[in-house]
């Protein structure tokens, strides 16, 4: 058996997954490509550590309205250290120092006061990891150049860490994610519209019915491949639906060719004047009903949906106990019609006058004389013949292993399979010796 | 009277023949839409039996074709197509009534005789129902052969019935032949008819009946004799 709860995932998301892998192991050896051309290249790291750390120490002039012309960020505290492995010195051209937690260190690793430095300038202090270097940067505040130096001897805050994830996140990270929103989203966008037509299909699939011939799968604007499985699906579909008609033809033609021979021997009979030939009569009755059923039952299966119209229910009981009228009194039973409105529905005008038709003949059959019929339309979409007999011994499964023509069961099975066909039921309510009441509910109304 | 009948098994036109015959009526027979067409160019008919499955056309297509060139007799549909889709057809194309292979020969001349009943007025000299009879020239109703007085309104209500004996008659169309005397319907007025009616038959004992058929019409049949 097929658990179906568990669903096979859709294309999209498989395709977001496959995309999303794919993407991480590009990032993943391109971050390692980076690690290595930066972390092995220790000149390029110090600059940028030089070059980090002198933008961040220049921030402090950004706040010039208090009296003091710098003050050190509130995040580069190692700065404010004196004695720490990080130290600066802040001056402008004419030598004057605007910030430095400078000891006799400064002298060893920056440039001496009365030189004005290059705009930009590193040395290595030491080699090896952690690195240890010494630098500066010139910068251009309101005007006023500024010389901003510093010289870490122990990365104990890990700048350089710091300098290589920046350079991932600015170089490798964002584009990445830039590319892979834009290369995510296209391919998401072309697959949802490449199945657009896919999903109509599907849902068109669930109504398919070989027997509509204008009801096939549209494969306007399908991609080639699916179109091509469209298309054998409908291939297959007119398969079918040649073969239930000519299953019709066949039940129908075998049904005709019987129903003039037993014409030919009922009329024969009648020129017989003994009690057996009417009782032969009768059971050529029976033989008849049932060929008619078997009729009924190869319509019912080849049924064209593509005839279905509007089917004003009302109007159909009022034709069909008009037309079975004579037959219910013939019968001696008495038979009654009311319209409590039933609107109309989709359906097959015949196929429908044959299911109340044949409700009503099993209630004429079953029920003793003088036994009332009545058939009420609606209220709402639905047809009830009721009976004051309350006798109802059918089945309660369809009977087609024991088949007789005289058996009430086969001409409900052809009401139930009318009633499926329309998307419908038949309900059946029983009161012993007081009342059987047979509804057909359509759940579908039209108006 | 003279019917044709347009069947192609041979032997089913034989006892056809015996049954029509035994009412007291003359029958062609043909075999083909072809030898059809010909006999009701060359011959007036009262009354057509057809059957739909001919070997050179369909049935429905000769009524069709009949009907299109003004043929005005009954016809009846002899058939083993069962389904109201076929009888739906069948009558929308022009046939009067459809009978159902297999039949007797009671059900057959009792089609035959209703749909003689039923045409325009100058062709029949009286409508007869189990005893019951209507003639349409002079409006003089017998019942068991005793002339019965009855009012405008019950007669022209009497005839609908008669005229559609074995069938329901709508409630409505009835209303509506009681328009034609000019007053206001009341809302009982074809139950009152219909009462009425059925009081000045009783005391006659006639094998037929007037059945109300609620929410419909009413239903002039005969009762079954055959038990």
């Amino acid at each position: 058996m097929v658990d179906r709860s568990v669903r096979p995932p859709t294309l999209i998301r498989i395709i977001t997954l496959r995309i999303a892998l794919f993407a991480a192991l590009a990032m993943a050896i391109q971050a390692a490509l980076v690690f290595a051309d930066y972390y092995f290249d220790n000149k390029q790291l110090a600059t940028l550590m030089i070059e980090r750390e002198t933008a961040e120490l220049s921030k402090g002039f950004e706040r010039r309205h208090d009296e003091a012309p710098y003050k050190l960020p509130h995040d580069l505290h190692r700065y404010g250290i004196r004695g720490g492995f990080y130290i600066t010195r802040i001056r402008t051209p004419s030598g004057q120092i605007l910030y430095t937690n400078c000891d006799a260190r400064c002298d060893n690793h920056l440039l001496p006061q009365e030189v004005n430095p290059p705009d930009l300038w590193s040395r290595m202090l030491s080699d090896g990891k952690p690195l240890a270097v010494a630098g500066g940067k010139t910068y251009e505040i309101h005007g006023d150049k500024i010389f901003v130096e510093i010289a870490i001897l122990h990365d104990s805050d890990g700048i350089m860490w710091a300098v290589i994830g920046r350079e991932f996140a600015d170089h490798l990270a964002t584009p990445m994610a830039i590319m892979l929103f834009f290369v995510l989203g296209g391919t998401l966008l072309s697959i949802r519209q490449a199945l657009r037509p896919v999903a109509k299909a599907a849902q068109e699939a669930g109504h398919l019915d070989p027997l509509d011939p204008s009801h096939l799968i549209n494969q306007t604007s399908m991609p080639r491949e699916i179109a091509d499985l469209a298309a054998a699906v409908n291939r297959s579909l007119a398969r079918i639906g040649a073969l239930m008609k000519s299953q019709r033809l066949f039940t129908t033609a075998v049904a005709h060719e019987i129903r003039t021979p037993l014409a030919m021997m009922k009329l024969e009979l009648g020129n017989i004047e003994h009690p057996r030939a009417r009782k032969i009569e009768a059971d050529l009755d029976a033989l008849a009903d049932f060929v008619g059923q078997i009729t009924a039952l190869g319509r019912l299966e080849s049924a064209d949906r593509a005839v279905f119209q509007q089917v004003d229910l009302a109007k159909l009981a009022d034709w069909v106990v008009a037309d079975i009228a004579p037959l219910v009194y013939d019968r001696d039973h008495t038979i009654a019609y009311s319209n409590l409105g039933a609107g109309s529905i989709e359906g097959h005008a015949p196929l429908l006058a044959d299911a109340l038709r044949n409700l009503i003949e099993n209630a004429t059959k079953h029920t003793p004389d003088g036994t009332t019929i009545e058939v009420v339309a609606g209220p709402g979409p639905r047809l009830t013949v009721k009976d004051d007999a309350g006798i109802f011994d059918a089945p309660a499964e369809p009977p087609f292993g024991d088949l007789k023509a005289d058996h009430m069961g086969i001409g409900l099975e052809i009401v139930r399979r009318i009633m499926a066909l329309h998307g419908g039921r038949m309900e059946i309510e029983v009161d012993p010796g007081r009342r059987t009441a047979t509804t057909l509910l359509f759940d579908q109304p039209k108006s | 009277m003279r019917l044709l009948l347009v069947e192609d098994s041979a032997r089913l036109r034989d006892l056809l023949a015996e049954s029509v015959h035994r009412a007291g009526w003359r029958l062609d027979s043909a075999a083909t839409v072809g030898a059809a067409l010909l006999a009701t160019q060359t011959v007036s008919y009262d009354l057509l039996l057809v059957d739909l499955g001919l070997p050179d056309g369909d049935g429905l297509d000769l009524i069709r074709e009949l009907r299109r060139d003004g043929f005005i007799p009954p016809i009846l549909v002899v058939t083993a197509r069962s389904s109201i889709e076929d009888r739906v057809a069948a009558l929308d194309g022009g046939a009067d009534d459809y009978l159902v292979k297999p039949f007797n020969h009671i059900e057959l001349l009792a089609r035959c005789r209703a749909l003689l009943r039923r045409r325009a007025p100058h062709y029949i000299e009286s409508i007869v129902v189990g005893g019951l009879s209507f003639d349409p020239t002079n409006g003089v109703v017998a019942a068991g052969g005793e002339p019965l007085a009855v009012a405008p309104r019950e007669r022209s209500v009497l005839e609908l019935l008669l005229r559609n004996a074995g069938r329901v008659t709508p409630k409505q169309i009835i209303e509506s032949k009681l328009s034609e005397f000019g007053d206001d319907i009341s809302t009982n007025a074809v139950e009152l008819a219909i009462s009425r009616l059925r009081r000045r038959l009783a005391p006659f004992d006639l094998p037929i009946s007037i059945e109300t058929i609620r929410g419909i019409g009413y239903l002039l049949r005969e009762k079954r004799q055959d038990g």
